[in-house]
């Protein structure tokens, strides 16, 4: 491992002398770190949580409350939600319905490690061992005794009253389920030895961040066992769990949960077009669309091993016969997924011009130059575009039977003639016009009401033709790069970078340019750091905080 | 030419133009293929075809008062008109007591009403102006084609264009009625797969020298939001070549004709379980958004047909206002094609089946991985193939 850090750093210095974003040679700059965060576990995150503790044929049924999308992800949003009562009633129902399964005969001989004394009487001895292994599991930590004790006592009396241990263990599992030690992920800080006077995370909360953030789910059972014999806080011992954990192909799992928060695909979920407009749309294509970016994306970043900034070029991805539909393109498959190349000069080339994108930034019945163009800003630069005003008359935009303005670019041209429209317009729009060539679904025109379709782009300087022009200047833009460091940063901390990290986030941006935009390797940078688990303090003596965000970049603000 | 170099740089549409160019191909040429959306009897709906009113369900009561049935007997069969008795009653009253269904002719029956009107639509099938026998076919009246055509042969619509079931309205040219719609919809939900190949096409305005394969599919048809046939699916065509055929064609103004060709097709097994069409020939028109729609004009065997909805027997007869002694007859005597050597009774019937197909990627079984097909409609083609034109 030595070695290949070794070889990937040597790489690294070419590539940084041509950067100048940071010295070859120079350690990683220290970080302030930030606060500590208290993550609501996803519906995504619970089912991952109890698929991997109990079996995935344990079924989930009930509602989980939506979550909330800050600085650009659900995952910093979690940060910021509490359980409602109603939300509360719904874990309860869940919990219960968890764990009636968990105990039932089907079950029970798989998930007990220990039979009780008698089926219908407390055995607190074997209840004991069953909660204090499955509480270690949901709370990422060992039960305390105390906390152990209280259980044991639930299930005691529950089983006394009910006249089944089973039933008594089910009501006792309960509790721990919608408990807030297991549906949020509470992380806690001690003093660094290793640097005097700062903060870092305790070994369990450093495994919980870490697992979530490689493998969206809770610890497994080495991970904790790092983390309870110090090895975690070790660089050595940090080191070979994070080998582990990347070779795990679970990675996999972790890497689609962060694309599918950054890229926005919760929307998906009520996405709807006017079937009559478009009606190759159907659930099952959209569910379709999402699976395609993803699987574009994992193979690209983790089996090829893939330059991130070729996301926005890429002509290879994976089809069903639904999506061969959209595309225009034979799929042989009668059930699945078959690889897919389209060829040279095809503007289908980057994940800004799959389905995906397309139709979920579009109106239900036409596309929208505005709302892709506001997408690629905010979401693949992290720029932020500021919301329009209130007053705006979008009637032009909206009558696509306008005889005289024919195109999406002829109705923005009119609308940008107001005023309180032209400043945002005149950055978003450029962009979104660069992919007219695909209709609110996604399909491929090249006119629209009969007129030819202009897809001539324009993003900051750079001027373009069509998508995959477009592909190409995202594709060299540092916007692009910068942006993903900042998101998985965020995403694995849970919350945005705050000033204190600047340094960190541009020394991780300049680690991503020497390793080659490689995915993987920014990941292992990123939490084989003593940033990453750094914990800031609470506010300075002057009564100033730390907690400021750090623009994703250097674009955000301005725009 | 030019026009299939440009198809060449076209997304996804390389790999159909590369290998567009095989076995069947008529000639250097752009190959589309098509998922039949619609496959029906298409039964004219004008003001006067049927001057007596569509088929009537049977007045029971009259034929149960004739069978020498009380008042209190008949009273008690309706009270349970579902009951074997009343099937009994209803059916079984041939001369030795035989289904009337399955032995129709043991009943004298003509009450069936058929077309009187003129016009229809269908092709001239016996190639005569006036319907005269020839050594294929049988004497018939000739329809005036709905087309502006002349010279039409469609007796299948004859004999079922006043049934009730099969009457459809005029806003809908007949393709809302009962016995229609929901034999399409059957298809539709992925009963049957139809698919048809045209490849050698030069311009799908004139090209004189295309083939034409219509072919049985293995893939299910794809519903689209809209509860049309999703444009574009890739659609997989049988292995068994006894479900397909391939014939000679050429396009005239955006229409699309072809030879005379024999296709079996599997189909319902619920009302008729396979075609066998005879003589037949295509006849659909390129529409703008790159599907077609028309006709497809044949000879079938009528026997087929009528068995095929008396094997429903009570169900024809007592739901349906159908008619089988009635219905039988009428097939016998209407029936214009290919005479029976030794008793002259034609065994086939003209007919004419109202076409809808949309674009589809379809892929032969022998050639494994490779679309065979590709289609585009002009506003979707990529830039590049556009400029060209």
């Amino acid at each position: 491992m030595k070695l290949h850090l070794k070889r990937s750093f040597a790489a690294a210095c070419g590539a940084l002398a041509l950067l100048t974003l940071a010295s070859c040679g120079d350690p990683a700059p220290q970080s302030s770190g930030g606060p500590p965060t208290v993550r609501r576990v996803t519906k995504d995150q619970y089912a991952a949580i109890i698929g991997d503790i109990f079996g995935t044929d344990i079924k989930i049924e009930g509602r989980f409350d939506p979550d909330v999308r800050e600085s650009g992800l659900l995952a910093i949003g979690t940060s910021h939600v509490s359980v409602t009562p109603s939300s509360l009633e719904q874990y309860d129902s869940i919990a219960r319905f968890v764990a009636a399964q968990v105990v039932d005969e089907h079950h029970r001989a798989q998930l007990f490690g220990c039979k009780p004394a008698s089926p219908t009487a407390p055995d607190d001895a074997c209840a004991a061992q069953f909660l204090a292994e499955v509480g270690h599991q949901l709370y990422r930590r060992p039960l305390t005794g105390q906390e152990l004790k209280a259980q044991v006592a639930v299930a005691h009396e529950a089983a006394g009253t009910l006249g089944s241990f089973y039933d008594g263990i089910a009501t006792s599992l309960a509790i721990m389920l919608e408990s807030p030690r297991f549906l949020f992920r509470e992380e806690t800080a001690e003093p660094d030895p290793d640097h005097p006077g700062q903060m870092r995370l305790t070994a369990f909360a450093k495994a919980t961040r870490l697992s979530f953030f490689l493998w969206n789910t809770t610890p497994d059972d080495a991970l904790l066992a790092a983390a309870e014999s110090g090895e975690l806080n070790s660089k050595r011992g940090l080191t070979r769990q994070v080998d582990r954990m990347l070779a795990s192909p679970r990675l996999k799992s972790g890497v689609r949960a962060f694309f599918s928060d950054m890229l926005g695909f919760d929307a998906m979920a009520t996405l709807a077009k006017d079937p009559e407009v478009y009606p190759k749309f159907t659930p099952t294509l959209i569910g379709d669309a999402q699976e395609q970016t993803l699987q574009t994306l994992t193979d690209h970043l983790l089996a090829r091993n893939g330059d991130y900034r070729d996301v926005f070029t890429t002509r290879h991805t994976f089809l069903t016969p639904l999506l061969g539909a959209i595309y225009r393109v034979p799929v042989d498959t009668k059930t699945g997924w078959e690889a897919h190349d389209f060829p040279d000069g095809d503007q289908h080339a980057g994940i800004q011009t799959e389905v995906s994108f397309l139709a979920l930034h579009s109106h239900p019945g036409r596309s929208s130059s505005t709302l892709r163009g506001k997408a690629v800003r905010e979401i693949l630069l992290c720029q932020q575009v500021p919301t329009p005003p209130a007053n705006v008359n979008f009637a032009i935009v909206q009558d696509t039977k306008n005889v005289l303005l024919r195109t999406a670019r002829d109705r923005l041209t009119a609308h940008r003639t107001q005023p309180t429209c032209a400043g945002c317009h005149k950055i978003i729009d450029p962009i979104g016009l660069s992919l007219e060539n695909f209709d609110g679904l996604g399909g491929y025109r090249n006119q629209e009401n009969g007129a030819p379709i202009d897809a001539g782009g324009e993003l900051d300087a750079a001027r373009f033709e069509g998508a995959a022009g477009l592909g190409k200047v995202l594709h060299d833009t540092p916007a692009a790069t910068a942006c993903l460091v900042n998101r998985l940063y965020g995403y694995g901390a849970g919350r945005a970078p705050v000033t204190g990290e600047a340094e960190w986030m541009k020394y991780l941006q300049a680690q991503f340019a020497a390793q080659g935009y490689r995915l993987p390797d920014l990941m292992r940078t990123i939490v084989t750091s003593d940033a990453f688990y750094r914990i800031s303090a609470p506010s300075k003596p002057d009564g100033t905080t730390q907690a400021e965000s750090v623009p994703a970049s250097p674009k955000e603000g301005k725009s | 030419m030019r026009r299939i170099l440009d198809f060449g740089l076209t997304s996804g549409l390389a790999a159909a133009a590369l290998v567009g160019l095989s076995a069947t191909a008529a000639s250097a040429g752009e190959t589309r293929g098509f998922a039949i959306s619609w496959f029906q009897p298409a039964y004219y709906v004008g003001d006067d075809d049927c001057p007596n009113g569509v088929s009537k369900e049977r007045d029971w009561k009259a034929l149960f008062t004739a069978q020498g049935k009380t008042l209190e007997e008949i009273k008690a069969l309706f009270e349970h008109p579902l009951s074997k008795e009343f099937r009994h009653a209803a059916l079984e009253r041939g001369a030795h007591g035989e289904d009337i269904c399955a032995y129709p002719e043991t009943v004298h029956d003509t009450d069936w009403p058929t077309v009187q009107g003129k016009v229809s639509h269908g092709g001239n099938l016996d190639g005569t102006a006036d319907g005269k026998a020839t050594p294929k076919t049988c004497t018939h009246q000739k329809f005036a084609g709905a087309d502006g055509a002349s010279s039409v042969d469609n007796q299948l619509y004859r004999v079922m264009g006043c049934s009730k079931i099969h009457r459809g309205s005029k806003a809908k040219d007949g393709r809302d009625a009962f016995g229609i719609e929901y034999l399409n919809e059957r298809m539709r939900e992925g009963l049957v797969t139809y698919l048809i190949e045209v490849s050698g096409i030069d311009s799908i305005q004139n090209s004189d020298n295309v083939t034409v394969g219509i072919y049985q599919g293995t893939d299910p048809l794809v519903q689209d939001g809209a509860g049309g046939v999703q444009a574009d699916s890739t659609q997989h065509i049988a292995t068994d070549k006894r479900w397909q055929a391939t014939v000679h064609g050429r396009i005239k103004d955006g229409v699309l004709t072809t030879d005379p060709f024999d296709l079996d097709l599997r189909n319902d097994a619920v009302w008729l379980p396979e075609f066998h069409f005879k003589r037949a020939q295509l006849n659909v028109t390129f529409q703008p958004d790159g599907s077609l729609k028309g006709h497809f004009n044949a000879y079938q065997d009528w026997a087929s047909i009528f068995w095929g909805m008396a094997k429903t027997d009570f169900l024809l007869e007592k739901f349906s206002a159908g008619n089988c002694p009635a219905m039988y007859a009428a097939f016998k005597a209407m029936a214009d094609g290919d005479p029976d050597p030794k008793t002259g009774q034609c065994t086939t019937i003209s007919s004419s089946y109202g076409l809808d197909a949309v674009p589809a990627f379809l892929i032969h079984p022998q050639e494994g991985k490779g679309a065979k097909t590709a289609q585009s409609d002009q506003p979707n083609q990529p830039i590049k193939a556009a400029a060209a034109q």
